[in-house]
């Protein structure tokens, strides 16, 4: 794997995670006023340091591990430079226009952008496949829909007659997850604990 | 106008949904159940509408509540009614004689969709275009709103996102991966070639 458009993917793919891990930042900065926002820290005159330092601080601190973790691994393995500094800027900008719009949040994007975008050869190496927004809603839909043992009437509801579960064994951004638990709360009524 | 504003909408899109959005696929239609709701919302095709209609002089409370379902991710499509000239005959009107007030009604009507609350002029430099009709009867508001779902099932919101996250990842990885060791960022990103992976 070491062709130019390999490792321009895989570059590429770093690119995403630190974006993803940039967006995720400014929400926690909203809810945690000892986490510098995005704009302030790229106001600072060294954002890998500046990026390094908060995302250390939140997973000692508060929490998010998984999803800081790998971000922060990718930044401390990349050597500083002003070409570094320059393109983390451009990446900072990009998250800070993605997290200021609640709406494009609240549909995945990272989910459909990974898989639109960068999927490719790389699938080989995750084995994954990203599905889609209205196909998880169908399954989510047929799940509590299709005629089956399913006795949603009580608290809490069973499956034959056992208390009933919900396992995605292909868990990945969680979507099919929310979906299922939406159709469980706006169609049947329950009151879900996660 | 005696009757709630609630009542209005919720009999508004039964109205709706049965002379025209039925047309257009399957018609759920939900009404406020307790919660934390809109009075109505109707899921046509997996596309979540709700309609909020306020007596007239409300515009800009409706376009706020509107902007806030749409945030909160209660609805893909906000439908405002003002109540422009809805004239109830009866001092005590059933169902029907609202239904023929509203068929009769004239309406200020405005729509708000995902796509304009996605902030899509960041991305593409075009500013959204606010829709407001003015003075409009049933079937107008009827052919608006259909006109308008038709739009939002096929704008493709992530089209201009994706094109400039792409842009600014390309330029990212040209310029960043003749810097960086590509096997230590490997072994980061926990990716490790094998044969198998090869063969499939």
């Amino acid at each position: 794997m070491n062709s130019k458009e390999d490792v321009h993917k895989l570059v590429s793919t770093a690119g995403l995670l630190l974006v993803d891990a940039m967006v995720f930042h400014e929400i926690i900065a909203a809810f945690h006023k000892e986490i510098p926002t995005l704009s302030t820290l790229i106001s600072s005159a060294n954002l890998k340091r500046e990026l390094e330092n908060s995302w250390q601080y939140i997973i000692e601190n508060i929490n998010y591990e998984p999803v800081l973790e790998i971000a922060l691994n990718i930044l401390m393995n990349m050597p500083a430079s002003a070409a570094l500094d320059k393109q983390l800027r451009s990446l900072a900008n990009l998250a800070y226009d993605i997290a200021s719009s609640k709406v494009l949040l609240r549909h995945d994007l990272f989910g459909r952008i990974y898989h639109r975008l960068l999927l490719g050869n790389l699938v080989k190496y995750h084995a994954t496949y990203y599905t889609s927004i209205p196909a998880a809603r169908l399954l989510a839909r047929l799940l509590i829909n299709l005629p089956s043992d399913l006795d949603a009437g009580g608290v809490p509801p069973t499956y034959n007659k056992e208390p009933f579960r919900v396992v995605d064994f292909a868990c990945g951004s969680g979507h099919c997850f929310r979906l299922f638990i939406r159709r469980l709360t706006q169609d049947i009524g329950l009151k879900v604990k996660v | 106008m005696s009757l709630r504003e609630e009542n209005l909408n919720v009999i508004l899109a039964e109205l709706l949904t049965e002379k025209g959005l039925k047309a257009l696929g399957e018609v759920i239609l939900r009404k406020k159940g307790g919660r934390p709701e809109p009075d109505v919302l109707i899921e046509l095709n997996g596309v979540r509408i709700v309609i909020e209609g306020k007596k007239l002089g409300m515009w800009d409370v409706l376009v706020e509540q509107c902007k806030e379902r749409l945030d909160n991710n209660v609805c893909d499509l906000c439908v405002m009614v003002e109540y422009a000239d809805v004239k109830l005959r009866k001092l005590v009107p059933n169902q029907l004689d609202v239904k023929d007030a509203l068929l009769k009604g004239k309406f200020n009507v405005g729509f708000l969709s995902y796509v304009d609350r996605a902030g899509l002029d960041k991305w593409m430099a075009v500013p959204p275009k606010p829709e407001k009709y003015l003075d409009v009867g049933f079937n107008d508001l009827l052919t608006y709103l259909m006109s308008v779902y038709s739009r939002v099932v096929k704008e493709d919101i992530m089209g201009p996102v994706i094109k400039r996250m792409n842009e600014v990842l390309d330029d990212f990885a040209a310029k960043v991966s003749t810097t960086i060791s590509i096997e230590r960022l490997r072994e980061v990103l926990e990716l490790e070639e094998t044969e198998e992976s090869d063969e499939q």
